[in-house]
């Protein structure tokens, strides 16, 4: 804790960071954290990311994609790594092009490959990255034990990075992302090479944060059960173009009461029972359809009005689309469908 | 928030200023620099000559000490503009051997460790990055170069008493801006080999091979033309016709100082080229 003295040492002897407190005056709970409008970016005349337009503004957003799909230029281009060939992006309020360094104030970022600075313990390493972000140096080491406790590495905060093993230095990145209180996360690939219990750890921890509600998070992972545990949002791309974005809590919810059914026999009929009792009734093949029960049915009903169809059900299905059949769907449908 | 309460907590007090960021980088690697015992060693060495030289200007004002030595020091080492000149021109050469040590690693070990992407996500331009590294090397050629040389002059003017300082002015700009060239030519091109080259031996091999083979050409060049414009090639020969013209002497030299002046310039436009080439959070494959 900093004594009162120190703080009024701080409060006489710095000047307050403009762009900081314009971030930090800005609600936390603002409807979009970043804002893409017809983005473009190239490398060397090649199209990277063709013209995505969205506004992101979940809590915690999965960023999910093939390889080469464009997530990592994404992110890059979101924290001001690569300028857009055409197109704007927005993130926190700033123009990733005009008004990067203020936007990087309220970003914290963990790179997916191996990243540090040499020859530095991790508490070195953290405070070092805290003062770059303007925290004074005393509050900066004060920050750096505090995030090194936070992941974890308490014991370890005085070793050096090289001796740390591929989960500590996970660990490490994750607490120079955060040491200076960003309002964005961007975690490229956290879970990348961990073991169960390391990256049971990871989520545990990036769920915590989520949870807190001092950060928005940008998870980019090809770990679908990753995304699906710790994302409320997801953006699927798919060469460079926005394949899907679904809140998976109200796909969830849309596929509540729904059933995929093969039938034989007349089928025909039982459909038409069925929509008669108030079913929905999509057919998806021949003899099969998705069905929407109505309020309040049970699916026992459906083998009643089959039987007095003169219809046999061979299969019945509840549906509920897991994070894998959307992502399958995204990359069969192409652009913008599911 | 306490170490013990493990909880996810924002930080809420006051930032530095943007401006002074770039200094945060040498306050963190003087730190580190200092943990080599031969640095250490070769940073004492450095302080030799301007001792001799503070004892011999010293000894000139000391006419006890004169006729108790019975060396004509007066006639052999006067303290004029051919005193400080040889000064920065030694402190120069020390200077390098410090920036072999502590320059080529400077960049290196980010690139190596993908130190770059950390640096730049943060509030902290590229710019910031190079000058933050550069004021390392400057900070440590300045402690043995224009600072004691400036302590020097103050010394010999204190002593001499009168108008001396007046009436030597160009030593003054001499010490200050010959030692700066110097600063600005090791800094920059330590930091370029160091974008390049990621294993610090290799970089420091580079290094001293850059100071060094344009010498030879230089020589080569200028043996078969039988010309002295070759010494263009060569940043030492360049440098120290930059320092005779600084100082106003009229020691001889291969080549003008203006054309000296054009080619450092150049040399520096390439290491800044190569600085902005290799300073990138990450290299784009095409």
């Amino acid at each position: 804790m900093l004594g009162a003295r120190r703080r009024n040492k701080f409060r006489n002897g710095f000047v307050t960071d403009r762009d900081y407190w314009t971030l930090r005056c800005v609600d936390i709970r603002m409807t979009n954290v970043i804002e893409l409008d017809n983005l473009a970016v190239s490398f060397g005349g090649r199209p990277i990311l063709k013209g995505l337009s969205i506004a992101l503004g979940g809590r915690a957003i999965g960023l999910l994609g093939p390889n080469g799909a464009g997530k990592t230029t994404l992110i890059h281009t979101l924290l001001g790594f690569h300028k857009p060939a055409g197109g704007t992006a927005r993130v926190l309020g700033h123009d990733v092009r005009s008004d990067a360094i203020a936007m990087r104030a309220g970003v914290g970022y963990m790179p997916e490959r191996d990243a540090f600075v040499a020859e530095m313990t991790a508490v070195h390493f953290v405070r070092l990255m805290a003062e770059l972000s303007g925290i004074p140096s005393e509050a900066a080491l004060e920050r750096a034990h505090e995030s090194l406790f936070y992941v974890g590495l308490g014991e370890a905060r005085y070793r050096g990075l090289e001796t740390y093993s591929l989960g500590m230095k996970q660990l490490a990145k994750l607490a120079q992302s955060i040491v200076h209180s960003p309002r964005l996360i961007i975690l490229d690939e956290p879970t990348n090479g961990l073991d169960p219990p390391a990256r049971r750890r990871m989520l545990d921890l990036v769920k915590q944060i989520r949870d807190s509600g001092h950060a928005r998070i940008l998870f980019s992972s090809h770990m679908l059960r990753d995304v699906e545990e710790v994302c409320e949002d997801v953006l699927i791309l798919k060469d460079g173009q926005i394949a899907a974005y679904v809140n998976l809590e109200e796909d969830r919810k849309a596929n509540e009461g729904a059933i995929d059914i093969e039938a034989t026999g007349n089928t025909e009929a039982f459909a038409q029972a069925l929509t008669a009792r108030g079913c929905r009734v999509s057919p998806s093949a021949p003899r099969r359809a998705r069905v929407v029960l109505a309020d309040g049915m049970m699916a026992t009903e459906v083998f009643q009005i089959a039987a007095t169809s003169s219809a046999q059900i061979r299969r019945l299905i509840p549906k509920r689309d897991s994070l894998d059949d959307i992502f399958h769907k995204a990359m069969e449908n192409g652009r913008g469908s599911l | 928030m306490a170490v013990y309460e493990h909880a996810y907590s924002p930080y809420t007090g006051p930032l530095t200023p943007r401006w002074s960021r770039f200094a945060i980088i040498p306050r963190h690697a003087i730190r580190d620099v200092f943990r080599s015992k031969l640095l250490m060693v070769v940073f004492a060495v450095s302080f030799v000559y301007p001792l001799v030289a503070a004892i011999l200007i010293y000894l000139h004002h000391n006419a006890n000490a004169l006729s108790i030595l019975e060396l004509p020091i007066k006639e052999l080492l006067p303290i004029d503009t051919a005193f400080f000149r040889n000064y920065v021109w030694t402190q120069a050469k020390f200077g390098f051997l410090i920036t072999l040590f502590v320059g080529p690693t400077l960049i290196s070990g980010d690139l190596a460790n993908n130190g770059l992407p950390l640096y730049l996500a943060r509030p902290f331009t590229r710019l910031e990055y190079v000058a933050g590294k550069l004021t390392v090397v400057a900070a440590l050629l300045s402690a043995v170069t224009w600072i004691p040389g400036l302590l020097l002059i103050g010394l010999q003017s204190y002593l001499e008493g009168g108008s001396w300082l007046a009436h030597h002015l160009p030593i003054v700009l001499g010490v200050f801006a010959g030692s700066w060239m110097w600063i600005l030519v090791l800094s920059m091109l330590s930091l370029a080999v160091s974008a390049f080259v990621k294993w610090a031996m290799a970089a420091r091999a580079a290094l001293f091979g850059i100071m060094i083979v344009p010498s030879a050409l230089a020589a080569v060049i200028n043996q078969l033309f039988q010309t002295r414009w070759g010494s263009i090639v060569d940043p030492n020969s360049c440098l120290y016709s930059i320092l005779v013209a600084l100082f106003g002497s009229d020691a001889r030299v291969d080549i003008p100082a203006a054309a000296a002046f054009v080619s450092i310039v150049l040399l520096l436009t390439v290491c800044a080229g190569a600085l902005a080439l290799k300073i990138k959070a990450y290299e784009v494959i095409r």
